[in-house]
C-alpha cells in the first residue's frame, strides 16, 4: 500500500489499554502480509474508528497500513500482546460492508490471503478531491452572466465568469491559475449556480433501430429484477454494445447505477467515447490498472459517493463500490484477460457473478465465443441464454476460407492467394488487416554457422529480435539489450533472426506493396492511450490500406473499411499443450475474423494453415460455434476437465528447482493425507517454461469433477501448507480454477 | 575471432581469386545493423597441374560485410576484381564452402 502522509488521527493520550485486562475494543484488521489471518488491534484510543478505514497499526519492529475489518469480542491472543491502533485515516469515507463480503469471498474461494486481497481491490491511498476536480470543465451560466456586473471589481468570482464568458468553458486547472483563491471562489459560484459543470454538449448518439434478435434479448433483461445472470452470446457485429447500452439507459432513468467491465485497457477508449456520446449528460468514470492514482481515486470516489452513473473498467474495477448498483454487464466474457495470474488470482467474471448475486443485481455476460464454463451453466439453464445469430444492419458474417501451405508454400510469410486476395482489395480500395499473434521482428535470433541462439539468462526461452530499434527482448521477464554484433560462441556477424513477428510481416509488406499505406498495431508501436486512439482512428478514416496486428486488434473494434482478414501462423496454437489451446484459437480467429466486413462490403477471411482438414477450420468455416463448442465440451466430460471438471494449481518457485520441487512433493503429501474421496492429486512436475525471471518453477495439479469435493481438500489443506518449512526464496500460490495448466 | 587452433601452429585459410562478379542479392544488414552482401563470383584461368596446363573454370559463392559489401553492391554484374578471404561453411546443416571476401582489388577491364 503506498505511503499516506495527510491526517492521520492519533489516538487520544490517556486512553491506551492497560497490559493486564483485554482492551475494552477488539478490532480485527487486513493487513497486506501473505498470511491467511486478519490481525487483531486494541482500538480503544480511537474511538471514532470504524470497520472500512484505513488504519495505521504497529507491526513487528514498523508500522503498516491496513484496513479495519470488524469488531471481535474476545481475542486468542494473550491481552498483553494486543497492541493499540497508531492512527487512522479519516480522509477518506469507509469502505463499504459490501466491499469488505466481496474481499472475503475472494480470500476464501481463491484461498488468498485476506490482507493482500483488500490491498489489491482497496483503492489508491491518496485523497480524490484534488485530482478529482482537476479534470472537471466549467461554464459560466445565464444567473453567472447576470450577477458578474454586480460584484465588485476585484472579485475573484467576476474574474472568474469574465475568463469563462472569453473561453466558453475552461478546467479547474486553468481556473486555478487565474488566481490563488480560484478554488473557494469556484466553490462559491457552484453553490451560487453562476458556473456549472460543462457536460459535454455532442447530441446524444441516437439509439439503433433494434434487430429482432436484440429486441427479444433486451425484453428478456429488462423483465429482470432482482440476480439474474444471462449470457449475451451474439456473432460478431450483431449489436451486443447496443444491448447494453439500453440496459444502461434504463439503469440510469432508474437512477440505479451500471458496473460495464471489458477485458482490456485497449477496449476501453472506443467504449468510453460510444458510452458518452450515448449518455452525455450521464456521469461515466473509467477505472483500469494504467491510470495514475489520482485518476482513479477519483474514479472510484465517484463510484463510492453514489455520484457516477456508469462505471466502465478493466478487472479491478469490480471492486468498486457502488452503492445505487443496478446491473453488471460483463463483455468479451471468454477473455482470459479477466482472470489475474499474478499476485491475488482470481477471475473478475466469476467475482462479479458473485457480486451480482450478493448484491442482488443482474449481470449480463457478452460474448461471440463464450468460454465453455459459461456456456455450460447456459446449456444446463442456470444462465439464461440468449442469442443474437445476425449482424446488426445489412452486413453478414463474412466468409472463412483456408489456404493449404502445403500446395501454396508460402514466402516471407505469404502464399500466393494470400497476395493475390491482398491485392485484389488493394485495387478496389478496401482495406486488409493481417493478424499474427506475435509481436517483434522475430521469434528466434540464431546463428546458422554454428546453431547459437539468443536466449534469455534469466528465463528458459529464446529472445525475440526487435528490428525496429536492435534490440534483444524477452517477453517472459522483461530483459532486453542490444543486438550483439556477431555470434558470442563462433563470432559469425551474419547470426539472423527466424521465424517472423508483427515487424517482419510489415517489412515484407512494405517490399510487396510499397505504394501501399501500411500500419503495424501491436503493443510495442502503441505508445500510450492517445495514440492508440490515434491509430484506430486512422484505420476507420480509410487512411491505412494494410494493418498488421497482433490480437491487440482482434476484439470488439469496428473498422468499416476492412473487408479482408488474413491470418499468419495460427496452427502454433494448434497443438499447444494447454488444453484450452483449440478453445482460445477459436475464439481468437472467430474474433478477428469479425473484423471483416462491417461495413457494407462483404468479407472474407483468409487462413494460412498446413492443416486445413482439422476439424477446428471446419468449424470456423461454416461459424460453427455450437458444434465446435459441443465437441470440445463432450471431450471435456470424457476427460474430466474443465468445465467438466474443476482444478487447483500449487506453484512454487525458487531460485532453484529443487526447493520448489520438494515443497510441492511436500504438498503433495498433505493433500494425500486429507483423503478426501472423488479427488485426484496428480505428480509433481516442473513448469514448461522452468526458468522464468531468475527463478525455477514446478507445479501440482489437483482435479475433481465435483467442486464440493474439491473445496472440501481445498481449506484444510492450504492451511496445511501455510505449516510447512518454507525453503530459503521459497514462494508458493495456490491458483483456484487456473485458466492455464 | 581466434586467430587460429595454436600459438605454434596458427591453421592457414586464405584463398585469392581473380574473378568476375556474376550474381549478387541485395545489399541487407546483420541485426545489428552490418551492411551484408551475398553473391557468386565466377573464376576462369590458365594453371599448371602436374607438370602440365589447364584452364580452370569455377563458381563460388560469396559473403562480404561491412563497406566492402556498400561498395560491391553498387558494381555492375561482369565487374573483374581481384578478391582475398577465407572459406567457411555455408551453415550449419550444410558444409558446402562459401568464401569470405576481405579484401577487394577492382581489376580495370582490358587488362
Amino acid at each position: 500500500m503506498p505511503q499516506v502522509t495527510e491526517s492521520i488521527n492519533t489516538p487520544l493520550p490517556g486512553l491506551e489499554s492497560t497490559a493486564a485486562n483485554p482492551p475494552a475494543r477488539l478490532l480485527q484488521v487486513a493487513l497486506p502480509r501473505p498470511l491467511p489471518a486478519l490481525f487483531d488491534y486494541d482500538a480503544s484510543g480511537l474511538p471514532a474508528v470504524e470497520p472500512g478505514q484505513r488504519v495505521r497499526v504497529p507491526f513487528g519492529r514498523s508500522e503498516l497500513w491496513g484496513i479495519a475489518w470488524g469488531w471481535r469480542d474476545g481475542s486468542d491472543l494473550d491481552p498483553s500482546r494486543i497492541r493499540p491502533l497508531v492512527g487512522c485515516d479519516d480522509s477518506q469515507p469507509p469502505l463499504p460492508g459490501n466491499w469488505r463480503a466481496l474481499v472475503e469471498f475472494v480470500a476464501d474461494y481463491y484461498q488468498q490471503p485476506i490482507g493482500e486481497v483488500a490491498a489489491m481491490a482497496a483503492p489508491p491511498a491518496i485523497s480524490a478531491t484534488r485530482a478529482e476536480r482537476a479534470h472537471r470543465r466549467f461554464r459560466a451560466t445565464a444567473a453567472g452572466h447576470a450577477a458578474a456586473p454586480s460584484l465588485p471589481a476585484r472579485d475573484v468570482g467576476r474574474k472568474l465568469i469574465a475568463a469563462l464568458d472569453a473561453a466558453g468553458e475552461l478546467n479547474e486547472a486553468e481556473l486555478r491559475a487565474l488566481s490563488s483563491r480560484a478554488g473557494p471562489a469556484l466553490e462559491r459560484l457552484l453553490a451560487e449556480g453562476w458556473v456549472e459543470l460543462a457536460l459535454p454538449q455532442a447530441p446524444a448518439e441516437t439509439a439503433h433501430t433494434l434487430t429482432a434478435d436484440q429486441a427479444a434479448a433486451l425484453e428478456a433483461l429488462q423483465a429482470d429484477s432482482g440476480f439474474a445472470a444471462s449470457l449475451l452470446h451474439g456473432v460478431t457485429g450483431s449489436g451486443k454494445t447496443e444491448v447494453y447500452l439500453r440496459l444502461i439507459e434504463d439503469q440510469i432513468a432508474a437512477g440505479r447505477q451500471s458496473l460495464l467491465l471489458v477485458p482490456e485497457i485497449a477496449l476501453t477508449p472506443q467504449l468510453h467515447a460510444r458510452v458518452a456520446a450515448r449518455f452525455p449528460r450521464a456521469s461515466l468514470h473509467v477505472m483500469h490498472s494504467e491510470m495514475s492514482d489520482g485518476a482513479r481515486a477519483m474514479a472510484w470516489a465517484a463510484a463510492q459517493s453514489g455520484e457516477a452513473d456508469i462505471l466502465l473498467g478493466t478487472r479491478l474495477a469490480v471492486f468498486a463500490p457502488l452503492p445505487r448498483l443496478g446491473c453488471i454487464v460483463l463483455d468479451e466474457e471468454h477473455d482470459p484477460s479477466f482472470r489475474q495470474t499474478e499476485g491475488v488470482r482470481y477471475s473478475a467474471r466469476d467475482v462479479a457473478i458473485w457480486r451480482a448475486r450478493h448484491e442482488n443485481v443482474p449481470i449480463v455476460l457478452g460474448s461471440a465465443t463464450p468460454s465453455l464454463e459459461s456456456l455450460r451453466h447456459a446449456i444446463d439453464g442456470r444462465y439464461r441464454w440468449l442469442r443474437l445469430n445476425a449482424r446488426a444492419g445489412e452486413a453478414k458474417l463474412p466468409e472463412v476460407h483456408l489456404v493449404d501451405t502445403r500446395v501454396f508454400r508460402a514466402t516471407d510469410g505469404f502464399s500466393q492467394p494470400m497476395v493475390r486476395a491482398i491485392e485484389s482489395r488493394l485495387a478496389r480500395g478496401e482495406q486488409t488487416l493481417l493478424f499474427i499473434n506475435r509481436r517483434g521482428y522475430a521469434p528466434v535470433l540464431s546463428c546458422p554457422a554454428c546453431g547459437w541462439a539468443a536466449g534469455c539468462t534469466q528465463c528458459t526461452a529464446n529472445l525475440v529480435l526487435h528490428a525496429a530499434d536492435r534490440r534483444l527482448r524477452c517477453h517472459h521477464c522483461g530483459a532486453e539489450g542490444p543486438v550483439p554484433h556477431a555470434c558470442p560462441k563462433c563470432g559469425n556477424q551474419d547470426i539472423q533472426g527466424y521465424g517472423r513477428g508483427t515487424q517482419r510481416l510489415e517489412e515484407t509488406l512494405a517490399s510487396r506493396f510499397p505504394q501501399a499505406r501500411l500500419l503495424r498495431i501491436d503493443r510495442d508501436s502503441v505508445r500510450g492511450r492517445e495514440h492508440w486512439q490515434e491509430q484506430l482512428d486512422r484505420i476507420r478514416r480509410g487512411e491505412v490500406d494494410l494493418v498488421v496486428g497482433t490480437q491487440l486488434l482482434a476484439k470488439g473494434h469496428d473498422f468499416p473499411g476492412i473487408t479482408l482478414v488474413g491470418v499468419i501462423g495460427a496452427d502454433a496454437s494448434l497443438h499447444a499443450a494447454d488444453f484450452r489451446a483449440q478453445e482460445r484459437l477459436f475464439a481468437q480467429l472467430m474474433q478477428v475474423g469479425g473484423r471483416a466486413g462491417r461495413g457494407d462490403s462483404a468479407g472474407e477471411v483468409l487462413i494460412q494453415t498446413a492443416q486445413p482438414e482439422h476439424p477446428l477450420f471446419a468449424a470456423l468455416k461454416a461459424h460453427d460455434f455450437d458444434g465446435f463448442a459441443r465437441s470440445q465440451l463432450e471431450e471435456r466430460a470424457l476427460l474430466g476437465l474443465p468445465p467438466h471438471g474443476f482444478q487447483l494449481m500449487l506453484s512454487a518457485d525458487a531460485p532453484e528447482l529443487q526447493p520448489a520441487l520438494d515443497f510441492l512433493e511436500a504438498a503433495r503429501r498433505a493433500a494425500q493425507a486429507l483423503q478426501v474421496e472423488g479427488v485426484q492429486v496428480y505428480d509433481v512436475v516442473p513448469m514448461r517454461m522452468v526458468r522464468r525471471a531468475n527463478r525455477e518453477r514446478a507445479q501440482l495439479v489437483v482435479e475433481s469433477r465435483s467442486r464440493p469435493q474439491l473445496r472440501a481438500l481445498l481449506r484444510p489443506w492450504i492451511a496445511n501448507l501455510y505449516r510447512l518449512r518454507l525453503a530459503r526464496g521459497l514462494r508458493w500460490h495456490v491458483d483456484v480454477d487456473p485458466v492455464e495448466v | 575471432m581466434t586467430e587460429g587452433q595454436g600459438a605454434t601452429s596458427p591453421a592457414t585459410n586464405s584463398f585469392a581469386l581473380s574473378a568476375t562478379l556474376i550474381e549478387r542479392d541485395a545489399l541487407r544488414q546483420t541485426p545489428a545493423g552490418v551492411p551484408l552482401l551475398r553473391g557468386c563470383l565466377e573464376h576462369f584461368s590458365q594453371q599448371i597441374e602436374n607438370g602440365a596446363p589447364r584452364e580452370v573454370r569455377f563458381e563460388t559463392d560469396f559473403v562480404l560485410l561491412g563497406d566492402l559489401a556498400r561498395l560491391l553492391a553498387q558494381a555492375p554484374l561482369g565487374t573483374s576484381l581481384i578478391a582475398q578471404g577465407f572459406m567457411a561453411a555455408r551453415s550449419a546443416k550444410s558444409r558446402q564452402g562459401v568464401m569470405h571476401i576481405t579484401s577487394i582489388e577492382f581489376v580495370t577491364s582490358g587488362s
